[in-house]
């Protein structure tokens, strides 16, 4: 008895020093899963401008991109321990409007990074335009495979922000009469399964001209099925992300071409923000949207590009 | 216990064999049908699409079950004995994290491997001694285990994939016998044939089945329960492992978000085999079969290109209709 009365004070003892973060120069980055490469970056440009400024930032975030229940919890949670603000990447543009605008409320600032809610209430949002990204891509498939051909389309989840991505590319390829596309596979960014889908499509259409891949798991795992059939090189693929383990992929050829998004920016611009809402500035564009950017072996060796990649010695 | 009961009433000729033979040949059964329920469903793809019975899709159906099929005959030790792990996914990333980067120090692929194998024989084990020694239940013990590995596997590979793994790591997961046949699959097969003797003619097999039927009647006969269930988790453990290094070899990369879902498609491919879920009563074979079955069902429906939203509806009901074919077969 007198053992679990001693725990019982140690857990309120760790409760309450977890409860409030100190002189509230914390910001707090939450992204949309804790398990993409891609979030890093962003946390390396925020975490560089809270240097400058003076805050420490602090990562939290659901497991899973599919839990947006556990992100809305988040968002209330952290906001009952008033940080210095918080830059949220939102897993569903309705779901967290709720969230945002009783932290905002409560005077905590929140800033949306890569993917915002449909509400005025955030100070500021710098996203990237997932649906042109995608468009983007499809536009450049069709470059590759000179407007003739039948592609595969595989995308992230079905009814996320991400799935903009997906719908961008099959817009796109509506345009040219000499392509199709097969209806849109969801692979929940894993490159296991995205491997064995590729696999699956290329062997039921012999045809397959190009891939489309909504993330860097999902082009990996299509690379390695497009080199298991021995049309390596072959059949064209278009993906999102330059993420490490894509780089010498692209190198080689397997990858065509890669749309790349800016986190690192998204992340030092946002604190940017933050920090004049605590000082009470005046912020100059509320809505920032960075536009894609489409690396191609013609333009891979420019500094903007390499700029862009997302190799580990960033970090 | 209920394990006679329910096998005796099928057929009186089967009845009158002695029953330790009988056991043998039902579980053959149970294997069998679902290996007929299988070859219907190879018969109307084949019907439906050109490109479905071919020798290479074939084959690449058993490429692609390996990995799934590897870590549910780990579950299927489990089951049998009555318990469950939900931590087989986590396990899978994590021993994987474990041994890239080991070989991103080293560029040692003996020890790579090596490393992985341990790494998730010593999950496992953890597993184990946490539901045999601090009697937590084996449902929050491995729950929690679930996030414990995910969380090192992040933490290890700080969030980013591994990459650049040898042509000779890749042979593991790519490389083809004669040119016709996974390597994979053959290491699958190599695994089930191991279970199935382990199951089948060992003590330690036959006490799997006991105490999965009976736990308290198990203890009272004197069989070691708890060295039996730390030996079923550390055997899950080591075959999480096994999978995790065919998967790094067929994708060339080490993914820490990897495996996730792989802890229902393994007790799926254990359900659709017909293991009870109660423990004492299943076959490793039916097993094998049921995890081939449900990567048929993908491959299939992307092969005659269903929509991906009409796959999930048709999945999920021939996947109902298989064991309810099963069942029907065993009333009567």
């Amino acid at each position: 008895m007198r053992k679990n009365r001693f725990f019982v004070a140690l857990l309120l003892l760790m409760v309450m020093g977890g409860s409030a973060f100190a002189q509230s120069k914390t910001i707090v980055f939450i992204p949309k899963s804790t398990s993409a490469t891609f979030y890093l970056f962003l946390v390396k440009g925020a975490k560089d401008r809270a240097k400058e400024l003076g805050y420490t930032i602090d990562y939290q975030g659901p497991a899973n991109e599919a839990d947006i229940n556990q992100q809305v919890d988040l968002v209330r949670n952290i906001t009952a321990k008033k940080p210095a603000g918080i830059l949220l990447a939102a897993l569903d543009s309705k779901a967290l409007i709720p969230a945002v605008e009783s932290a905002i409320k409560a005077g905590v600032p929140v800033v949306m990074v890569d993917s915002g809610v449909d509400s005025d209430a955030p100070y500021g949002s710098i996203t990237c335009d997932n649906y042109k990204g995608g468009y983007d891509a499809g536009v450049q498939m069709a470059k590759l495979l000179n407007g003739k051909g039948l592609v595969a389309n595989l995308g992230i989840q079905a009814g996320s922000v991400s799935a903009q991505r997906s719908m961008g590319f099959n817009d796109a390829i509506a345009k040219y009469p000499g392509m199709k596309v097969l209806p849109v596979q969801w692979t929940n960014a894993d490159a296991a399964l995205s491997m064995n889908i590729a696999t699956d499509l290329l062997t039921g259409n012999p045809t397959l001209a190009g891939f489309f891949a909504a993330c860097a798991p999902t082009a990996e795992g299509i690379a390695q099925a497009v080199k298991g059939k021995g049309l390596d090189k072959k059949v064209k693929i278009v993906t999102f992300d330059p993420s490490p383990e894509l780089l010498p992929l692209f190198e080689s050829g397997t990858i065509n071409a890669i749309i790349a998004q800016d986190p690192y920016q998204m992340g030092y611009e946002g604190v940017g923000i933050i920090d004049k809402v605590v000082k009470g500035q005046k912020i100059d564009k509320k809505k920032i949207e960075l536009p894609p950017v489409l690396i191609t072996p013609e333009n891979y060796h420019t500094p903007e590009v390499q700029k862009l990649l997302q190799t580990p010695d960033k970090f | 216990m209920n394990m006679n009961e329910k096998k005796n009433l099928p057929s009186d000729k089967a009845a009158r064999e002695k029953p330790k033979r009988f056991l043998r040949r039902a579980m053959q059964n149970q294997a069998f049908s679902m290996f007929l329920i299988l070859i219907l469903m190879w018969i109307v793809l084949a019907f439906l699409s050109p490109y479905f019975f071919t020798v290479s899709n074939i084959f690449e159906i058993t490429l692609q079950t390996a990995v799934i099929a590897i870590i549910a005959a780990g579950e299927t030790f489990i089951m049998l004995e009555g318990g469950i792990d939900l931590s087989v996914g986590s396990i899978f990333a994590c021993s994987a994290v474990l041994g890239g980067l080991v070989f991103q120090a080293t560029q040692n692929l003996f020890l790579t491997i090596a490393v992985t194998l341990v790494a998730g024989l010593v999950f496992g084990l953890a597993n184990g001694l946490l539901i045999t020694g601090l009697k937590v239940p084996p449902f929050i013990a491995t729950l929690g285990m679930m996030g414990i590995a995910r969380g090192f596997a992040l933490i290890f590979s700080r969030g980013i994939p591994i990459f650049g793994l040898p042509a000779t790591y890749m042979w593991i997961g790519q490389g083809k016998l004669f040119n016709v046949i996974p390597i994979p699959t053959l290491i699958m097969l190599l695994v089930f044939i191991l279970a199935y003797l382990v199951l089948t003619y060992t003590r330690f097999g036959r006490f799997v089945y006991a105490i999965g039927s009976n736990n308290e009647a198990a203890r009272l006969s004197g069989i070691k329960v708890s060295q039996i269930t730390i030996g079923v988790y550390a055997i899950c453990g080591l075959l999480c492992g096994i999978a995790s290094t065919i998967e790094a070899g067929r994708l060339g990369t080490v993914q820490p978000a990897g495996g996730n879902g792989y802890e229902l498609l393994s007790i799926g491919a254990v359900v659709i085999g017909g293991t009870s879920t109660f423990g004492g009563e299943g076959s490793i074979i039916a097993t094998l079969i049921g995890a081939v079955i449900v990567t048929t069902i993908r491959n299939g429906l992307n092969i005659i290109g269903v929509n991906a939203f009409w796959q999930q509806v048709v999945n999920g009901m021939i996947i109902i209709g298989a064991v309810a074919i099963d069942q029907i077969r065993r009333r009567k």
